[in-house]
Order: C-alpha cells, then sequence, then structure tokens
C-alpha cells in the first residue's frame, strides 16, 4: 500500500493492497474511523467510490453537484405512502462535502436509551468521543455578520413570539456566507471531514483511494480475507479496472443506503434485520415572501433553529438553489410558482425537521420504502404550521407551506385550515437527508446487525461505522455522532489485532 | 425495463409505468443535431417548457428563447444516470402518445399537466413532476434566467 491520495488517472488495470485494516467509503463515519486507527500505528486502506475534491473545484450547479457530489446523481428516493428524496454525498468526505455543517452533540437523551436498550457504548467512552470530534471540527456559531437575512428574518419572527432561536452551531469556522453548501463550499470555511480527520490520518501510514467501488468479498469460515472492487470513470461512472484489498480487519462505512446493501449483497447480513429500521428524519419547508430584500442564498445556508426537540422537530433555516426551489414551488401552485419564483429576492425559507419515531422503513437491493407514521406525519405538520405563524411574526406577507393545495397564506389566521393535521402525506412536499438505523447495533444477535462495539454479527473481522449503525432515531443533524460512532467502533477495532 | 432499473431511477421513474404504456418500446435514437432526446421527444419537451415558461411570464423569460430541448439533451447526455434517462424519456414518450398534447394551446396543455399532478394523483406526479424537475434544471440554470431572478453565487470565481 503507498502512502497518501490516490485516484482514477494513476490507477493500474489491475492493482492489489496489503494493509492492517480496509475501509470502505470516505464519508464521516470512515474517515473519523481511519484517523483512530492510523493513530494507533495501523496500516489504513480507505476506498471511496467518488473523487477527492478541493473547494476551487467545486461549481455553482446544481447539475455539476448532482453529478459529481451526490449519491445517484441526485435521483435517490425512497417510495411508500408518498416519496422522499433521500439525499446523501459522494465523495472523499461523503456527506459533508454537501450537508450544512450543522453539528450537535448527541442528545443526552438518546445517549441513555441507546445504552438502556442495547448495551451501546459498554466501555462508556462515546462522550469523550463526542467532545473530541466538537473540537477537532472546530464547532462554532458564525458571527452575524455572516448569517444573512434569510436567518436574521428567521430570528426575528421567533424573538416576537418569545420563541428561542439560535444560531446553529456549525463545523464552519472560516464560513463566509456563500450560501451553497449543498454545492460543496467554494471558500473552503467548511470543515468537511476530509479536511480534519482524514487529514489527520494521512500524516500516517493510510492510502486513500478515490474512484474505487467495492463489488465482492472473499471470505473463509467467520472471516473476510479480501474486498475486491471496480475503478470507476469519474466522469461516466462505467467501471474500468480492478482491485483488491487484503485485510486484518474489515470496516464498512457506505452509510446507511450503501452498508446494509454491500453485506446484503456478499452474503455478509447476519439475519433478515439488515436493510430494515430507517430512519429519515423527514423535513419539510416553509417560503414566506417579505417587503424587504432577503437574498436568502447570500449568507449562511443553515444558519439559525428553533428547539422543539421536546415535541419531535426542530425548526431551521435552509437554502435552495432556484432549480430546487421550483420543484418544491410548482408541485403546490402549479402555473403560479412563477410569479413566486418571480419574487426570490424578497422569499425567506425555512423548514421543519421531525425525529421520526413511528416511521417504518427498509432498504433493500431494488430501491428505499417507507410507510409514513400517523404520529410523525402530525409532528411535520405541526412544525409548518409553527413555520408559519414564525414568518408572519417575522414580517411576511405572504406565507407557503409545504402542503399540495394548501395555497398561498396572507394572515396567521388561515395557518390551521390550510394545514389540517388530518393531511395525508400524499400531499405533502417532503425531502430526507439523514437515513439512519439500516445495520442497526444491538446486544441481541437476533434483533440487530451489529454488537454494541459495531462487528457485525457471525463475522470475526468486519465491523460497520456509520449513521446506518444507530440503534434508534436521533432527532438532529447527525454528523458530530456519526464521526463519533466511527471513533468508537475504530478503537474497538484497533483493540482486536 | 427491470423493476430495479424503475425503482433506481428515482421521482422520474415512480409514476412512469402510470403515464407510459407505449413507453415500454424500444427507445428511439437521438434525432439530428441531438445526443440523447429523439426528434419526437424533443418536440415534447419544448411543448411542456412552452407551457411551463410561456411567452409574457412573470419571471420575465420565454422557454421558447432558451432551446430547452438542447438544454434538457445536455443534461441527458452528460449529467443524469443511464436509468433515470430512460425512465425520463418514458415519461415523456407517454406524454407524446397522449392524443393531441403538443397541439393543445398553452392553457389547455396547463391544465392537463395541472390534471395530472393533483394532490390525489400519486403516481403520475411522481412522473410528471419528475419530468419538471428536469425541465426545471435546464430553465433555472440558464444565465438569462439567473440574472432575470436576481441570484448569483457570488462565492464562486471571485
Amino acid at each position: 500500500m503507498q502512502r497518501g491520495k490516490h485516484s482514477f488517472e494513476h490507477y493500474a488495470e489491475s492493482f492489489e493492497i496489503d494493509c492492517d485494516v480496509a475501509i470502505l467509503g470516505a464519508g464521516a463515519g470512515g474517515c473519523a474511523a481511519a484517523c483512530v486507527l492510523a493513530e494507533a500505528g495501523l496500516k489504513v486502506a480507505v476506498f471511496e467510490e467518488g473523487r477527492h475534491w478541493k473547494n476551487t473545484d467545486f461549481k455553482p450547479s446544481n447539475p455539476w453537484a448532482f453529478k459529481n457530489l451526490y449519491q445517484e446523481r441526485g435521483t435517490r428516493i425512497a417510495l411508500g405512502n408518498g416519496w422522499l428524496p433521500v439525499n446523501g454525498g459522494k465523495g472523499v468526505g461523503g456527506s459533508t462535502l454537501i450537508n450544512s455543517a450543522i453539528s450537535f452533540k448527541t442528545p443526552q437523551p438518546i445517549v441513555r436509551d441507546w445504552r438502556e436498550r442495547v448495551g451501546f457504548d459498554p466501555d462508556g467512552r462515546f462522550l469523550e468521543h463526542v467532545e473530541h470530534v466538537w473540537e477537532t471540527i472546530q464547532v462554532g456559531k458564525n458571527p452575524p455578520q455572516v448569517q444573512g437575512n434569510n436567518n436574521h428574518v428567521f430570528k426575528r419572527g421567533a424573538e416576537a413570539l418569545g420563541w428561542k432561536a439560535e444560531f446553529l452551531d456549525r463545523s464552519a469556522p472560516g464560513c463566509t456566507g456563500c450560501g451553497v453548501c449543498q454545492l460543496g463550499c467554494p471558500s473552503g470555511g467548511k470543515n468537511s471531514v476530509d479536511k480534519t480527520y482524514l487529514a489527520l490520518a494521512l500524516r500516517h501510514d493510510v492510502g486513500v483511494y478515490a474512484d474505487c467501488k467495492a463489488t465482492g468479498v472473499v471470505k473463509e469460515g467467520q472471516r473476510v480475507l479480501a474486498i475486491t472492487g471496480r475503478t470507476l470513470d469519474p466522469d461516466s461512472q462505467e467501471p474500468v479496472g480492478h482491485w483488491t484489498v487484503r485485510a486484518d480487519r474489515f470496516l464498512v462505512s457506505g452509510g446507511p443506503i450503501g452498508s446494509p446493501r454491500f453485506l446484503m449483497a456478499n452474503g455478509l447480513a447476519p439475519n433478515g434485520h439488515c436493510g430494515l429500521h430507517l430512519h429519515l428524519h423527514p423535513a419539510s419547508a416553509v417560503y414566506a415572501l417579505f417587503h424587504e430584500r432577503i437574498e436568502h442564498w447570500r449568507g449562511v445556508s443553515q444558519g439559525t433553529y428553533v428547539d422543539r426537540w421536546d415535541e419531535g422537530y426542530l425548526l431551521q433555516t435552509a437554502t435552495v438553489t432556484p432549480d430546487n426551489n421550483f420543484l418544491g414551488l410548482t408541485a403546490q401552485l402549479g402555473p403560479e410558482a412563477n410569479a413566486f419564483m418571480a419574487q426570490l429576492q424578497h422569499m425567506a425559507i425555512a423548514g421543519a425537521i421531525i425525529h421520526d419515531e413511528d416511521t417504518v422503513g427498509r432498504v433493500t437491493q431494488d430501491g428505499i420504502f417507507f410507510e409514513f407514521g400517523d404520529q410523525d406525519r402530525q409532528i411535520l405538520l405541526k412544525g409548518l404550521r409553527a413555520c408559519a405563524q414564525l414568518y408572519f411574526a417575522a414580517g411576511a406577507h405572504t406565507v407557503l407551506p409545504s402542503v399540495v393545495g394548501a395555497g398561498l397564506l396572507t394572515s396567521p389566521d388561515q395557518i390551521e385550515a390550510a394545514i389540517p393535521l388530518d393531511t395525508p402525506f400524499t400531499r405533502m412536499i417532503a425531502v430526507a437527508s439523514h437515513p439512519m438505523g439500516t445495520c442497526r447495533m444491538g446486544d441481541d444477535r437476533q434483533r440487530s446487525v451489529v454488537d454494541p462495539r459495531g462487528r457485525v454479527w457471525g463475522w470475526d473481522n468486519l465491523f460497520v461505522a456509520d449513521a446506518s449503525t444507530f440503534p434508534t432515531s436521533l432527532g438532529v443533524n447527525p454528523q458530530v455522532t456519526v464521526m463519533a460512532m466511527g471513533r468508537l467502533v475504530a478503537e474497538g477495532m484497533a483493540a482486536t489485532g | 425495463m427491470t423493476r430495479r432499473a424503475l425503482l433506481a431511477g428515482g421521482a422520474l421513474a415512480a409514476g412512469a409505468g402510470t403515464l407510459v404504456c407505449a413507453g415500454l418500446a424500444p427507445l428511439p435514437d437521438a434525432g439530428s443535431g441531438l445526443r440523447v432526446l429523439s426528434t419526437e421527444e424533443a418536440e415534447i419537451v419544448e411543448a411542456l417548457a412552452d407551457a411551463l415558461w410561456p411567452e409574457g411570464n412573470a419571471i420575465g423569460i420565454a422557454a421558447q428563447d432558451l432551446g430547452m430541448a438542447d438544454r434538457v439533451d445536455q443534461l441527458f447526455a452528460e449529467v443524469m444516470g443511464q436509468q433515470s434517462v430512460t425512465a425520463s424519456r418514458q415519461v415523456l414518450r407517454g406524454l407524446a402518445a397522449w392524443p393531441g398534447f403538443s397541439g393543445l394551446d398553452v392553457a389547455e396543455r396547463l391544465r392537463k399537466l395541472q390534471d395530472w399532478t393533483g394532490p390525489d394523483e400519486l403516481l403520475s406526479r411522481v412522473a410528471v413532476d419528475g419530468v419538471k424537475a428536469v425541465l426545471g434544471l435546464a430553465y433555472f440554470n440558464a444565465p438569462e434566467v439567473l440574472s432575470a431572478l436576481g441570484y448569483r453565487s457570488f462565492c464562486h470565481g471571485e
């Protein structure tokens, strides 16, 4: 294995690598794990189907980002009693390339529940890892002058109602308020995980192989001996060459969609729970028009929130590019969408994201499926109502919730009638950016996929570390918890040599 | 088309079957000057775009001035995955097969789109909204449109 970064242009048609630990996936979990393992003196090879990126590579274009930075080129959806786009990042850095850097420490009730429910964190180290992540990715609040009007009017509305609104903690210490986090951070102000944990790992004996998709497994008894894969032409995404990695230990960090699919496709899933228990954190937007100029794309893309975690949701600001803006609006307004879009400079955007609990989802090789639960649906609707109320309090003259048929609201008196709590999910427009739970961790090998140290049940040297291992829905933006999970699992792996 | 291909095609694929029976036939070759779209598909793209962004629309840029078929053809050729492209083309062909759709006037085309995307028409809504998403990518990434909206990503290249 050669240390450093490697990519398609320099690969032989076929190559083989020997190392101590092979990691599949260079997202938040995989990179945090790589750092722990490398610092323990192990030789680590990381494989990632996407590319290495520099901030100067990123383009102000959704088509470019979909092609280069998003799983399934931005068209991945879940189907069920409605449909949900399920976003996920691709490339060295994974979803931290396209997230808004929002950072929450793992909620204490969640950690307590996981410990009591499934024997999570048997050595009591998890919270130390959370603190390590917090410091390493340099979480803090961005100053008011880079927040932009979209965040300021949201805060103004919350405060007018007597609600507590705060600037979000973010891992973006150099943020200049470009408002395009979802297209890749062009300023370099965001600390995506390739700039933090992976950069630290690369000081040691680590090789990072981009443009490499894992496809097969060589196994013997209860051990994985090698993983095989294809190199991908970064432009066409067509498989070109072949690679094999032999290692003592293997870590799958392909994310909550990719990890269970890899296990299932290669006969590694220990039971029928692999791919089940999918949670999604469904979110839905509210648009508001103000007389004042907002220019929601100037400022922190998601900078402010109202904490309603105890009620099952958070309100957070958001920005989207005009093409994405249109997609949401046309579904609600049809031909009237153009008139709304024409007021783009006066439009503010925020939304509700829920801590889903009675939604049932699963991942198979054929797709992603879900049944949106009745309780979750009502909580999301309550979140939309609260967001609409907030915007009127902020001075909006028109508010549009993401409910087909709700129409344009011009008074807070219209909110309850426009967003009835019995609205079926088929009439709601939502998105899911936080899949989790599909290789859930547990202490019962019949009802979980990995044990409390992240080892796949039934396999001596195969581990998983990403959001798929969450035993339940998290309820907050997950990047810090994913990285802490990566560190926790890697610490155990390092001790199993 | 396999079930996996339909599903993996994303939003575009989910409702394709509902709108497109004829669409399961082999897709035709690209039309003259196009890389992916057939001539018939290019015509339906223009007809749809003209309905969505007619002359005199509130944004101020008519789709017919942008060469939407070429823009969508470029997205199909350079950006979208094969399964999504196939599913989108099937939906386009389904729309083309609707008797006289292209010949309807703009208001009637819009009304038909509204019928297909009603709140209780989930599958056809997913299919048609999928195609509208592709058209939206094409239209709202045109520099003329971004300029008309006053949108500028001010961190790139400065």
